[in-house]
């Protein structure tokens, strides 16, 4: 019966669409504006997460840089947002063609994602001539190389020290509407014939190539594509925290999202969504307990960085027994999401009734005596054939 | 569909929902915590916190207690200044609550722990304003997390108070709703420049700046001004970054291949280098005299470093061995309320913090509990007596006040002589 | 003692460090294939560990030796429960995680330390001087120390049995395990040994350099293990080189900048790093290695 309903368009689209914008609408309107954030830092972690599968698992390069990408989005599209008199203000000594630039926010979004796309292509001609761990050790030393500039260029980036004041464009809504259109990029690409190339090369890319599929090319696209959509989400990050610094966007940053692809399933753009919900909500939840607490009327002390050690622990769990993730391969959630046969699915009759028919059909199920061995499902078949033929 | 595929199509919509149980856990989690962040097991004199978000942007004319915000670091590189200072600020508060609060008003006091964390401090401010219905924020750590957070609270119109941020441009950088209770990095810089130059006579130095912070970049600057203005040389300067590097051998050996050896050296650097600094000089055999800023006032340098922290000055706030009847009381109060005497001059100007809130709405407040009012008195002070000194807004929000210079010597701390710079 | 040599020294002090770091790297990788990032962490594991005892007993030989011990109980732990699980697993599913780990590591030290640094000192006898010539006795220390660890390493594993089964793993361990040779075995050994070296490195860094927290040891170990590679990973003695050879190169870099350019340091690590590989992709003395499938 399950199998049943979980291919019905109808399902797919009450479970995927409908119930999380019923969900999102009330979170918008219900919600304290303070909350909304825990959310919305979901959504963008699910654009992060979806960004780094492209290049973690389409196409098999184990990138670790992701968090350098989230950097230049941050501060191109900072620097984009911002007005000349507050980057004279805040960044001492920036150039003058630089302080005058100022875009509305999606614009920026997307010249900031071209601007770490570029970076990509730089970084990419060394990084991607290597494999395996020496290609991810790189994209680590990417990360480092990325952090040293913006520390180094005061003038441009104010250094250490960080830039604040940017304007809270992250809104709920407009977040929402970058993730679904990003998500549905993602997918189109995976679904063309691109993303069976991927595939192909991810497998065995020496065959790929004798098959006319040229690797490096196609390895540089989906490093610039991955790095694209790493930027937009660093740029909505910027946008909602309103502080960055190059120390935000280091070792750790590019953990938790390796952690979210991973605990998600990394070969797939579905597993964005588990893995960011367990990554952005659970330490949420642990912060209350990081404060102290009372536990059978004993004082627990402060646990800083509790968050962070359940979360490595459940972390190294579930790579040992979960290898593919969550997900383990199911593209489920995005096929359902977008998919043609959810969206001409609600438009049809039928679909309405062969939902109404699985429920009541579990109904009855779930009363009635279930078939377990061979023999016993063979009975039930030739009960149903007599049943029929009366 | 095979069975495989039908278990992980499974396992997917089983993961929306965990995704949505997981966000409604989430959600409901943030609403408690602002009650349970407000009170720690051992410190006790926290007033409950406040209830949330109905608070946000509305005037507490009326309301019998006035909401105070505090954003302490109490884990990270600044928690050696903000612990005491949160522990001074906090006997303040208890004291002016004990005395019938301010105009009658109790104070109540909601506060998170930053961690020294610049993003965290940047959203932890927005909550106590939004949702815990701060008027007033007091703390905010080193010059980069105060502005970051100074500006969040410039944007809703609430006034903060930095209580270790020395930056004396924070002004103009934040605004309006801006407040230092230290005095300005300039000040103190020059009060150390001074010293060295016209009282030890030293005439060269080289600089050792961490160049990842506003604060000790803005000493350094200043000490460098100064130094040369009245006469001195600067030899050179090497800056370093303090993002988990502790090799000071560049610095060293520019220092060793210099034609002269500089007279005197200045660091501009945190508490928590102090140590790893003094040692790593003197073992390589720079014995001269060094100086620094507020960032090295701690009696535990002097205990660790040992022998090799003598001959080292610094700039700070207080002079807790003056015969001072205020200075007295405080110590008094603070040793019996924590069982030991504060670390260093922060606790001093986290105390001072509390009074001067006191003072300036009692004062200019007009009987204006509200966001604005609280900003609008404090801007009004001429003539606040603190322990740390006299403060003044009149000329910008950056008091000039006292500096005292101490030395390590033999593993305590000595304060030596005290300096009030004249107005510029 | 000029400008240069006095650079070179400093260099070579820090790339000491790194090679005994380096060499726990090579040693786990060799049979494994495991790039072990928790094994900088074992590093500040050990150094937290001397620091308590010296404290407790007063007494350094004891903190030492005792730090060495909780250091390879550490390093055998994380062995039997991250790793050993997952020894049929690609090599970047190992890779992350060691990474998670090494997180792991971190948070417990500083939710139990918190992050503030902390000083470790030695007693004065280190910091006195040798001759007139400003070397103190810490980095001889650090290169007596260095150079007879290597030599022993080196003799174990050229010489001993349980060295040539090393050898024998890393070469091909489905054949070695065919030969008789206990894999397990082997590779706990190669943990005891590596975290043996990685915290005595510990010990002496932080005796040298004062200032530790519970954060040092991801930033150290990343670098040595970008040693290990420019050495060529799986190399005992090209770990031992590309120690040396990147300690000395990151301090005269950072010597020789102008004012300001500090914060290139580490990066200036990652670039040799990538520049060694582009030209010699394993290494300047690795061998190429076929990738197991």
């Amino acid at each position: 019966m399950a199998k049943r309903l979980f291919a019905n368009p109808l399902f797919k689209f009450l479970v995927t669409v409908a119930a999380p914008l019923i969900a999102l609408f009330c979170i918008y309107f219900k919600v304290a504006e303070y909350y909304q954030i825990v959310v919305i830092l979901f959504m963008i972690n699910v654009i992060l997460t979806a960004s780094l599968n492209i290049t973690n698992g389409f196409i098999g390069i184990f990138s670790m840089g992701q968090a350098g990408f989230m950097a230049i989005g941050a501060y191109a599209g900072s620097l984009l947002t911002m007005s000349a008199d507050l980057k004279i203000s805040r960044i001492p000594g920036i150039p003058e063609w630089l302080a005058n630039v100022q875009l509305p926010f999606i614009p920026a979004l997307i010249i900031a994602g071209m601007v770490a796309a570029a970076a990509a292509v730089i970084f990419g001609f060394p990084v991607l001539r290597a494999k395996g761990h020496y290609l991810a050790v790189m994209t680590l030393g990417m990360i480092i190389i990325i952090k040293a500039i913006l520390d180094n260029n005061s003038n441009l980036t104010n250094g250490a020290k960080g830039i604040s004041g940017m304007e809270r464009f992250s809104t709920l809504p407009v977040v929402f509407a970058v993730m679904i259109v990003s998500l549905f990029f993602l997918y189109r690409m995976t679904k063309s014939a691109f993303g069976r190339s991927m595939a192909a090369i991810r497998s065995d890319a020496d065959a790929a190539s004798s098959l006319g599929i040229n690797a490096t090319k196609y390895r540089m696209i989906a490093f610039v594509v991955s790095a694209f959509f790493g930027a937009v989400g660093g740029a909505l990050w910027a946008h909602l925290q309103q502080t960055i610094a190059p120390s935000l966007f280091y070792f750790s940053r590019t953990f938790s999202i390796i952690e979210m692809s991973v605990l998600g399933g990394m070969s797939t753009l579905s597993g964005a969504f588990p893995g960011a919900a367990i990554v952005t909500f659970v330490p949420q939840i642990l912060a209350n307990f990081e404060n102290g607490f009372k536990i059978f009327g004993f004082d627990v002390p402060a646990l800083n960085g509790l968050s962070a050690i359940v979360m490595s622990i459940v972390f190294i769990l579930v790579i040992i027994k979960w290898r593919g993730g969550v997900t383990r391969g199911s593209e489920y959630i995005v096929n359902a999401m977008f998919g043609k046969d959810t969206w001409t699915g609600i438009l049809r009759k039928q679909t309405y009734i062969d939902f109404w028919n699985i429920l009541c059909g579990g109904f009855k199920n779930s009363i009635h005596y279930h078939p377990h061995t061979i023999e016993e499902k063979e009975q039930e078949k030739k009960n149903e054939q007599e049943k029929n033929e009366q | 569909m095979n069975k495989r595929k039908m278990s992980s199509n499974a396992k997917s919509v089983g993961a929306v929902f965990l995704a949505v149980l997981l966000m409604a856990m989430a959600l409901a989690g943030c609403s408690s915590s602002s009650g349970s962040a407000g009170s720690t097991a051992d410190k006790g004199s926290s007033a409950a916190a406040a209830a949330p978000a109905d608070t946000a942007g509305t005037e507490d004319a009326g309301g019998d207690t006035i909401i105070v915000g505090g954003l302490w670091q109490t884990t990270g590189f600044m928690a050696d200044y903000e612990i005491p200072g949160s522990e001074g600020f906090e006997l303040a508060l208890e004291e002016i609550n004990a005395a019938g609060g301010i105009d009658g008003k109790q104070i109540e006091y909601v506060y998170y722990n930053g961690e020294s964390e610049l993003d965290l401090n940047s959203s932890l401010i927005a909550k106590l304003i939004d949702v815990d219905g701060a008027k007033v924020v007091v703390g905010l750590g080193d010059p980069n997390s105060a502005i970051a957070s100074g500006t969040v609270a410039q944007g809703k119109g609430v006034p903060t108070l930095a209580t270790s941020s020395t930056l004396p441009y924070t002004q103009d950088r934040v605004g309006d709703t801006a407040f230092l209770v230290p005095f300005g990095d300039n000040v103190q810089a020059y009060a150390a420049a001074e010293y060295a130059y016209s009282d030890l006579g030293l005439t060269s130095v080289y600089v050792v700046t961490d160049s990842t912070d506003e604060y000790t970049l803005s000493l350094s600057k200043f000490f460098q001004e100064r130094f040369t203005a009245i006469g001195g040389t600067v030899l050179g300067e090497n800056t370093y970054d303090d993002n988990g590097y502790t090799d000071f051998s560049p610095s060293i050996q520019k220092i060793k291949a210099l034609d002269t050896p500089p007279e005197a050296l200045f660091f501009a650097s945190f508490t928590d280098q102090g140590p790893t600094i003094l040692k790593q000089f003197r073992d390589a055999g720079l014995d001269q005299p060094v100086f620094s800023g507020d960032g090295l006032d701690s009696v535990a340098i002097a205990e660790i470093a040992g022998e090799a922290a003598n001959n080292t000055y610094f700039t700070t706030h207080v002079d807790y061995t003056e015969s001072n009847a205020k200075v007295a009381n405080f110590l008094a109060a603070y040793t019996a309320k924590y069982g030991e005497e504060p670390l260093n001059a922060f606790a001093a100007l986290g105390y001072d913090a509390a009074y001067l809130i006191k003072y300036a709405i009692e004062k200019n407040g007009n009987g204006d509990y509200s966001a604005e009012g609280i900003k609008n008195a404090l801007g009004k002070v001429t003539d606040f007596e603190g322990i740390t000194g006299t403060i003044s807004y009149a000329n910008g929000h950056v008091p000039n006040k006292t500096v005292y210079i101490c030395e390590f010597k033999d593993g305590t701390k000595v304060n030596l002589l005290s300096v009030l710079p004249a107005a510029e | 003692m000029d400008f240069f040599t006095g650079s070179l020294l400093s260099g070579l002090q820090l790339g000491s460090i790194y090679a005994l770091i380096a060499i726990g790297y090579s040693i786990v990788y060799g049979i494994l294939r495991l790039i072990n990032f928790a094994h900088g962490d074992l590093l500040m594991v050990a150094t937290y560990a001397a620091w308590i005892l010296i404290a407790r007993s007063q007494s350094l030989a004891f903190a030492v030796v005792g730090s060495v011990a909780i250091t390879i109980v550490f390093g055998l732990v994380i062995e039997r429960v991250a790793y050993r699980p997952l020894r049929d697993a690609g090599e970047e599913t190992t890779l992350v995680t060691s990474l998670a780990v090494s997180i792991f590591l971190q948070n417990l030290f500083l939710m139990v330390f918190t992050p503030k640094n902390q000083a470790f000192l030695l007693p004065d006898f280190f910091s006195q001087k040798i001759l007139n010539v400003s070397i103190t006795n810490m980095s001889v220390v650090i290169f007596v120390v260095t150079g007879i660890l290597i030599a022993v390493v080196s003799l174990i594993i050229k010489k001993t049995k349980l060295g040539m089964a090393m050898r024998a793993c890393a070469e091909n361990s489905g054949a070695a395990k065919l030969m008789g040779i206990n894999l397990n075995g082997v590779v706990i050994f190669a943990f005891v040994v590596g975290s043996a070296l990685a915290a005595v490195a510990g010990v002496l860094y932080s005796g040298q350099y004062v200032s530790f927290n519970p954060s040092m040891g991801f930033m150290i170990g990343i670098k040595a293990f970008a040693a290990a590679v420019i050495g060529g990973i799986g190399s005992f003695a090209g770990a031992a080189a590309g120690g040396l050879l990147l300690g000395v190169l990151e301090i005269l870099f950072a010597c020789y900048l102008p004012q300001g350019a500090g914060v290139y340091q580490t990066a200036f690590v990652f670039l040799v790093l990538i520049i060694v590989l582009l030209v010699k992709p394993n290494g300047l003395f690795g061998v190429a290695e076929e990738r197991r499938s």
